[in-house]
């Protein structure tokens, strides 16, 4: 993994001004890259405090990481966004990346990593921080250790303009069942009214749905998050071409999954699917009118992370569901895809759903038109057997 | 809860916002669209992606008795804090 005394990456992702700009070291325990980090945190400097990578108090990431500020820390403020989200987001990569092999489970314990962290003293939007700052620490691992770049890649690159890639996700979606809330509706307003009367639960994802997304933007995923900082967003796109274009747009704004058409061209869906991985995001693919989704996905070199099998909205009303077999989709793309439904889903047909191997179930107008939509929505988590507010908020919300 | 019962039509859960205009008339609209935006730069909130929507409407909506409604769809909606923020005279009703 790391041949020499260390390796060296760095990596710029986001935009102004959280943007976050890494520069990393990995190295051995004993060799120089140990001696500098024991030396840096043995002799701190003012204003440049070097602190450990922490997941959560009391539990430091590993490999052992140093964060190292760039930018001079002149008050409380500064700290709070160096000791806050982007040491949070620095660890959380830095774990994840153990948990994904990019580092073995025994470098764990032999290797060290030094980050330098840059934040601007004008960021102040934490979800962007902390997003930015987990892609870039990632990324910038996994350049130093693939030795990116070549120096062909450096004289080939050297006069050419450069894009920041943006993005990351906080929540894996790894607990499933899952309630996913489609905002279809293109009125914000109403929307908004629609976040906020939806119960407090880390079971629930919100869609910005296609119709949304069409009427105002890809950048509604920022406000959506603005209101429910702790939700999974996901921006419905259905992309069928440009894919790691609409891809990077759908991660600039934040979204933390991104979906494409299953009628997309293969290499379309492949582009899309690796953009995702690069800023951060689950790609999802909608099989809306596919007609052999597995077939597609046999073909894909990449799998994406959650297949949606969809009935249309048009005909919802006439057609029975037929969400097929899930598990073919699971040997398909590995046991680690997660499989959503929708299309219909009401709350009588939701232990059908789980029953079937769903892991995510989408429903839109059986919430978002209800007369109560927080009464409609715990009508479907207390079916789904999930608990409605995570535990671990009650503990500390006081 | 079954299709039928969720229709869409009768999913009148909106509300009104009455909120009094400082100025009468279209410098009043002008001098609220002027304190909305420094609310949401003030206080680091993202854009409302409707806002070019929500200008049209509130330079068309009729004003009543110095009063402009905003439709609204949650009584803590954004505008809500928003007139709280910067002490607009408003009270929040049902739809009529």
């Amino acid at each position: 993994m790391i041949e020499d005394d260390f390796s060296v990456g760095e990596a710029l992702v986001g935009e102004e001004p959280e943007i976050a700009h890494i520069d990393l070291i990995v190295g051995k325990k004993n060799g120089a890259a140990g001696i500098a980090f024991v030396s840096s945190l043995a002799q701190p400097k003012m204003g440049h405090t070097p602190i450990l990578g922490v997941i959560r108090p009391n539990l430091p990431t590993k490999p052992s990481t140093l964060i190292v500020p760039k930018v001079t820390i002149r008050n409380l403020e500064d700290a709070e966004k160096i000791f806050g989200p982007a040491q949070s987001a620095v660890a959380k990569a830095i774990a994840d990346a153990v948990e994904e092999g990019i580092i073995s489970k025994n470098g764990a314990e032999n290797l060290i990593v030094i980050v330098s962290v840059f934040i601007h003293p004008r960021g102040s939007d934490y979800q962007r921080i902390y997003r930015y700052n987990y892609a870039a620490t990632k990324l910038a691992l996994k350049r130093a250790l693939d030795k990116f770049p070549n120096i062909d890649k450096v004289l080939e690159e050297k006069d050419k303009s450069m894009h920041a890639m943006i993005g990351f996700r906080i929540n894996n979606l790894k607990k499933p069942p899952y309630l996913e809330v489609a905002l279809d509706i293109p009125d914000w307003r109403r929307v908004e009214g629609i976040i906020r009367a939806l119960p407090r639960s880390d079971a629930i994802i919100i869609e910005a749905g296609t119709p949304l997304i069409k009427r105002y933007g890809v950048e509604v995923v920022q406000k959506i998050h603005q209101l429910r900082p702790e939700s999974v967003v996901v921006a419905d796109l259905k992309t069928l071409d440009t894919g790691n274009l609409e891809a990077r747009m759908a991660g600039d704004a934040t979204a933390d999954v991104i979906g494409f058409s299953g009628l997309a061209p293969i290499k379309t869906m492949e582009k899309f699917i690796e953009e995702c991985k690069k800023v951060g995001a689950l790609s999802l693919m909608d099989t809306l009118n596919v007609p052999k989704p597995v077939e597609i996905l046999n073909k894909l070199k990449v799998k994406p992370d959650i297949v949606e099998l969809h009935r249309a909205i048009d005909v919802e009303q006439t057609e029975e569901s037929a969400w097929g077999n899930i598990q073919e989709i699971r040997d398909a793309c590995g046991d680690n895809v997660l499989v959503a439904v929708a299309g219909g889903i009401r709350v009588d047909r939701v232990e059908t759903a789980l029953k079937a191997g769903a892991d995510i179930l989408v429903v839109g107008r059986a919430i978002t038109a209800a007369k109560d939509v927080t009464g409609a929505a715990r009508a479907f988590l207390q079916r789904m057997g999930v608990e409605e507010v995570d535990q671990f908020r009650v503990m500390t919300d006081f | 809860m079954t299709e039928v019962e969720v229709n869409e039509e009768e999913s009148v859960f909106h509300k009104k916002l009455k909120l009094k205009l400082k100025e009468r008339g279209k410098e009043g609209r002008i001098i609220l669209l002027k304190d909305y935006l420094d609310y949401i730069i003030r206080n680091d909130k993202t854009m409302p992606p409707d806002f070019p929507t929500f200008v049209r409407e509130i330079m068309g909506l009729d004003d009543r008795k110095g009063f402009i409604h905003i439709r609204i769809w949650h009584e803590n909606s954004e505008l809500v804090e928003f007139a709280k923020a910067m002490g607009y005279e408003f009270k929040v009703d049902h739809y009529d």
